[in-house]
């Protein structure tokens, strides 16, 4: 017992230091923009039923070459820079995670930053906020994000998206809303883990912690 | 729209990520619609329901996708010069859309040169975690024609203006196409990105006897499963409640048997 007691004790200030509350939660409004530029246009000619610029392109094998892809994650102020690798959904239905915390997935079938058919859909990144080998991850260190804060992804090609972080949220993971994480057309990149209480029984946190950016230069 | 995944979380446990809604692929209450210009050498226009709508479409463009109100579009093809669509090159054609249909109406030659038309149904159901799905549609003035991907005949014997199509596993391919029972490509090879959630359409279009064959290619976004859950820690580390996460007691421990015998009597006088 004696044992115990003191692992707590010794362990205590890093439990508190990992608990700040979350960042203030900033609620605006936010119009939807689209981020991705238009393709080539035409003039459109319009009439009904068919009204605005109609977009054209050569339908040659360009369209064959794949998006670049996110390569690696960085967050300046908070020291996170790390590789990023795609990942998709677990049988479960939940998200696919990299094993190491030192690793963020980004979810394929969401938003790309390096554009392709889904540039304008939100692109969303998580990561393990801990693991058995490294401790706590770099995304532990998201809840501490403050806005303007600058994010900055590269990308396969070596190009890169840079976004500022808008604001932090906290949530139940019962009542988080991860359709509009993953499925709103905001062009946002949200950055996502665990935090809250740790549920021992069945290993898991209680809360998801999210952080919304959004592309630089796109003030909302 | 779509709807919450709320209630499907709520009805689990914790554990369980539940089904999250589908992201739709096309727009709630509409159809999409891409056009292909697959006639070798002969700019038009294009007509929906009597107004132009595309000027001077090149072979070898393609328009849209538009969002559309479903329903029954008349489509007519003009030489570029023409003044109205009184006199088509083309039709008038009706197209048929339905709600929450992907389409890719194509103008092109049949296999013996003259000039015709398809509505294809891009499929745009939601493919399995990890893949895409690969089309290939043969609008050329040819032959029946094999398809290669990676050196292995993967699709054979397909037709002017036939269609087939699978779900790979996510990465780039090398395709290429034969006359069908041959061995030495007509087109390709040529890299094709299979990617996630995506239907990569390829078209053999052009003709053969004019030595006008090429690719052409467009890729159609499918409906997406979106994660129920976000399941991300493992060790309990950042709890932020008074629990004491297992990882800890454990690791804590681990670290005073370690340090047993010296520092750790110290301590534990000093409490």
């Amino acid at each position: 017992m004696r044992t115990a007691a003191l692992a707590l004790a010794a362990l205590l200030p890093l439990v508190l230091s990992s608990c700040a509350p979350a960042g203030a939660q900033e609620e605006r409004t936010r119009p939807p923009v689209s981020v991705s530029p238009p393709p080539a246009e035409i003039g459109a000619i319009a009439a009904a039923p068919v009204t605005g610029p109609i977009p054209v392109r050569r339908a040659d094998a360009a369209a064959l070459t794949e998006a670049p892809q996110p390569a690696r994650l960085v967050v300046d102020r908070l020291g996170v820079d790390m590789p990023v690798r795609g990942v998709g959904l677990e049988p479960d239905g939940s998200m696919e995670l990299p094993g190491s915390a030192g690793v963020a997935g980004w979810f394929r079938a969401a938003g790309n930053p390096g554009g392709g058919l889904r540039a304008g859909q939100n692109a969303v990144m998580a990561a393990h906020v801990d693991d058995a080998v490294m401790g706590l991850g770099p995304f532990a260190r998201l809840r501490e994000a403050r806005e303007g804060d600058r994010v900055t992804v590269t990308l396969s090609d070596g190009g890169s998206a840079v976004y500022r972080i808008a604001r932090v949220e906290q949530t139940s993971k019962r009542e988080v809303d991860l359709d509009a994480v993953f499925g709103s057309e905001d062009g946002a990149l949200v950055l996502v883990t665990c935090g809250g209480g740790w549920d021992a029984d069945v290993r898991h946190y209680e809360d998801n912690v999210l952080v919304w950016a959004y592309p630089e230069g796109d003030l909302r | 729209m779509r709807t919450s995944i709320l209630a499907g979380i709520a009805a689990g446990t914790l554990l369980a990520a539940g089904t999250a809604a589908p992201a739709l692929a096309v727009d709630d209450g509409k159809a999409e619609l891409s056009v292909l210009h697959g006639i070798p050498d002969l700019t038009v226009d294009v007509y929906v329901d009597g107004a132009l709508t595309l000027d001077d479409f090149a072979p070898g463009d393609l328009a849209g996708p538009l969002s559309l109100d479903p329903g029954t579009y008349s489509v007519a093809i003009t030489a570029s010069d023409a003044a109205d669509d009184s006199d088509p090159v083309l039709g008038p054609l009706d197209l048929p859309l339905e709600e929450g249909m992907s389409y890719t109406a194509v103008a092109h030659l049949d296999e013996g040169g003259d000039a015709t038309a398809n509505l294809f149904t891009n499929d745009i159901s939601a493919t399995a975690s990890g893949e895409g799905r690969l089309t290939v549609r043969h609008v050329a003035a040819a032959p029946a024609v094999d398809v290669w991907a990676d050196g292995d005949v993967v699709f054979e014997n397909l037709a002017n203006p036939d269609e087939v199509m699978a779900d790979l596993p996510v990465g780039t391919y090398s395709a290429a196409v034969s006359l069908t029972g041959e061995e030495d490509p007509v087109l390709g090879p040529t890299d094709v990105a299979v990617e996630e959630a995506t239907n990569t359409i390829v078209y053999a279009w052009g003709s053969a006897e004019d030595g006008s064959l090429a690719v052409a290619a467009q890729t159609v976004a499918t409906h997406s499963d979106m994660p129920g859950a976000v399941s991300a820690g493992t060790q309990g580390l950042a709890a932020d409640d008074g629990g004491v996460p297992a990882g800890v007691i454990v690791a804590g421990a681990l670290a005073l048997a370690a340090a047993a015998g010296l520092g750790t009597r110290a301590a534990l006088a000093r409490r």
